[in-house]
């Protein structure tokens, strides 16, 4: 389990179509941490996310409805002490990037993990690190 | 010795015929009675008579037993409506319902408009050091509840029903509710009018003119006497004119399950018309509840449609079950919220009726003296059970392993708060002194919930290749996952080849 209750784990298997919605609500003071994963996978029946706001409905790209998204949740989140944390595709093209606080660039290897610091408030920019695995990644009975 | 709660609403027919209505002009209403002659605005007529008048329109003249032609002519703008004598009584059953919170048995009187609430050893419940015997909060609290239900209303405590109806009666408008010590039924009677004492009109009539006003003015008269002159009710104004107030009260049964119902006079086509029709009706199922000391764990809504416009049925139901009980007016309809904006309204709304299908007793969660409440435990029935009405079931949860060595397989979603079942490590796959469920290959980063079924397998450029079986499981066949290349989309899939059918699915996808 990685030190991860699951107990403690709350997934929410939302459509791509509503996830925008179902992101906004989910921000609530129940949670302190809102992992969203954006990009669909490979295959799935929408690359990216589509939303039906208003916003979208005034003909803007579906990467300024995201970057719209991503500044109105930043301000509710901040209300409530949430921390919100964006899983995003690095090989989807952006025509520009989120407007995110900190973004973390992370590459997976075979036995290790490379994490690389893209964006940060205060410019330290390219700090990197590869963390191995100790143990193999995945799930793991333990006790 | 008995105390009883009487709650007097002075304008209730009134307010019910005014909830249906805009502007705040002077109003009289009909009360429709089963068998009657009137039944709707349009059976009414010139000589009609006028049940009863709001205070704006009393203060132009108007009174009951006027007709109506008569009451125009003193008052054009006088509006009449037509209140069914079944919505009177089920506004009085909702009341009772709500008051049983604080007494265990209620009841009420259709004529007179009060409702009864015996509340014997139940005050000290509320006692404080300003109010040792705790009466006076219980009946400002039994007010507040009242009056949240948007109803004017009187209330006094008293040793009987009669003794406190006829105090609650003849309060002041605006005065603070009138408790009665025990013992002092006797006293309390005694400036009162004798019209409050269960006399028959013609007998009242005949004391009047004796100059006996008040019921302390027939306390004074020898009892034999008097006794000779009251009629059949005599044994009971005697009493009455004692103190001794026995009346028994006929309990309130409620339904078993509490429902809500609003009537509209206009079809509604939109849901923000619709939302907010159900948050009145999530207010009062809410106090309904909160009587009972229940949550429900079902709802049911029923919109009532338009038969002229619907090619179907004419009714739609929302069902929604809960994931955990909900009991607040808020919770309720933040769920129907998200239910109602996913639902297309086909036909105009006639009617819509909030049911509880499925309640349970409403668990009681002690506070800590010290340690504040945590957030999420009470924000997260809420935020479930919102998600579950807009998502559908079975897409939240928590994650439990299950003993499966198949990477989609080892942990499935269960709804929050169920319990788990632990996997026995016994069964775990071998391969690890841990009692690991991982393999040594290589495996995918993202899982697919659903499958995507290959067509074309010879486009297949196939790199690392294994073979699974789940010997403690007791599957017979053999599955083969495989790194593939998809040049269509262009990415590294994680495929899984069935043997025996020959078929192919991407079951995740790999990094890089």
């Amino acid at each position: 389990m990685a030190g991860v209750d699951l107990n403690r784990l709350a997934v929410v298997r939302s459509p791509r179509k509503g996830l925008l919605r179902t992101a906004v609500k989910v921000r609530s003071e129940a949670f302190d941490v809102v992992v969203i994963d954006i990009d669909s996978p490979p295959g799935s029946s929408s690359i990216a996310v589509d939303d039906e706001g208003p916003s979208r409905r005034r003909g803007q790209s579906r990467d300024e409805t995201l970057e719209v998204f991503v500044r109105k949740l930043a301000l509710l989140t901040a209300e409530v002490g949430v921390t919100a944390i964006l899983l995003t595709d690095a090989t989807i093209v952006r025509s520009s990037p989120l407007p995110v606080a900190l973004r973390l660039e992370l590459t997976r290897t075979e036995r290790a993990i490379s994490v690389r610091v893209g964006k940060e408030r205060h410019g330290r920019i390219g700090l990197a690190r590869a963390i191995s695995f100790d143990t193999k990644p995945g799930l793991e009975l333990t006790g | 010795m008995r105390r009883i709660v009487a709650v007097w609403l002075p304008f209730l027919r009134i307010e019910l015929a005014r909830s249906s209505l805009l502007d705040d002009g002077p109003l009289a209403l009909v009360v429709a009675r089963p068998g009657g002659g009137v039944k709707d605005e349009r059976s009414l007529l010139g000589n009609t008579r006028l049940d009863e008048v709001c205070p704006e329109a009393r203060s132009r003249g108007l009174r009951p037993r006027q007709t109506i032609a008569s009451a125009r002519a003193r008052c054009a703008e006088l509006r009449v409506r037509v209140v069914a004598l079944d919505a009177v009584r089920e506004a009085l059953s909702r009341i009772c319902e709500v008051l049983l919170a604080f007494g265990a048995t209620a009841s009420f009187d259709l004529e007179s408009n009060v409702v009864w609430l015996d509340v014997t050893g139940c005050a000290h419940l509320y006692r404080s050091e300003g109010d040792l015997a705790g009466e006076a909060t219980l009946a400002i609290r039994v007010q507040a509840f009242v009056e949240k239900m948007n109803h004017a209303c009187r209330v006094a405590i008293a040793d009987g029903p009669r003794v406190a109806a006829a105090v609650a009666r003849l309060a002041a408008s605006g005065a603070p509710p009138n408790v009665v010590p025990t013992g002092e039924s006797r006293a309390a009677l005694r400036g009162l009018p004798i019209a409050v004492l269960p006399l028959a009109e013609n007998s009242i009539r005949w004391l009047a003119r004796l100059g006996m006003r008040s019921v302390g003015d027939l306390q004074k008269l020898p009892r034999q006497s008097l006794s000779t002159r009251l009629g059949a009710s005599a044994a009971t104004v005697m009493a009455l004119l004692d103190g001794e107030d026995s009346t028994p009260l006929t309990a309130y049964v409620p339904p078993a399950l509490p429902e809500e119902t609003a009537t509209l006079e206009y079809g509604i086509e939109l849901t923000e018309a619709l939302l907010f029709v159900v948050k009145g009706l999530s207010d009062r199922m809410a106090l309904r509840l909160a009587g009972r000391a229940m949550a429900a764990t079902r709802l049911e809504l029923v919109l009532g449609l338009d038969r002229a416009l619907t090619p179907g049925e004419p009714h739609s139901v929302l069902n929604q079950p809960l994931s955990a009980p909900l009991a607040e007016a808020s919770e309720m309809l933040a769920v129907l919220r998200s239910r109602i904006e996913s639902f297309t309204i086909e036909a105009p709304v006639l009617t819509v009726t909030l049911r509880v299908a499925e309640m349970v007793a409403r668990a009681a969660t002690p506070l800590h003296l010290f340690v504040p409440e945590a957030k999420a435990e009470r924000a997260l029935p809420r935020l479930v059970a919102e998600l579950e009405a807009e998502l559908g079931p079975g897409r939240v949860g928590t994650l439990a392993l299950t003993n499966r060595w198949l990477p989609h397989e080892r942990s499935r979603l269960i709804p929050i708060g169920s319990p788990r079942v632990e996997v026995p490590h016994t069964l775990v796959s071998p391969d690890s002194p841990r009692g690991s469920l991982l393999s040594g290959a290589v495996e995918p980063t993202r899982l697919l919930v659903r499958a995507i079924p290959i067509d074309d397998r010879a486009g297949l450029r196939v790199r690392v290749r294994q073979a699974s079986a789940e010997w403690w499981t007791g599957e017979a066949w053999t599955r083969d996952f495989a790194m593939a290349w998809i040049g269509s989309i262009p990415a590294m899939a994680w495929v899984e080849i069935d043997r025996r059918g020959g078929q192919t699915w991407i079951r995740g996808w790999m990094d890089g």
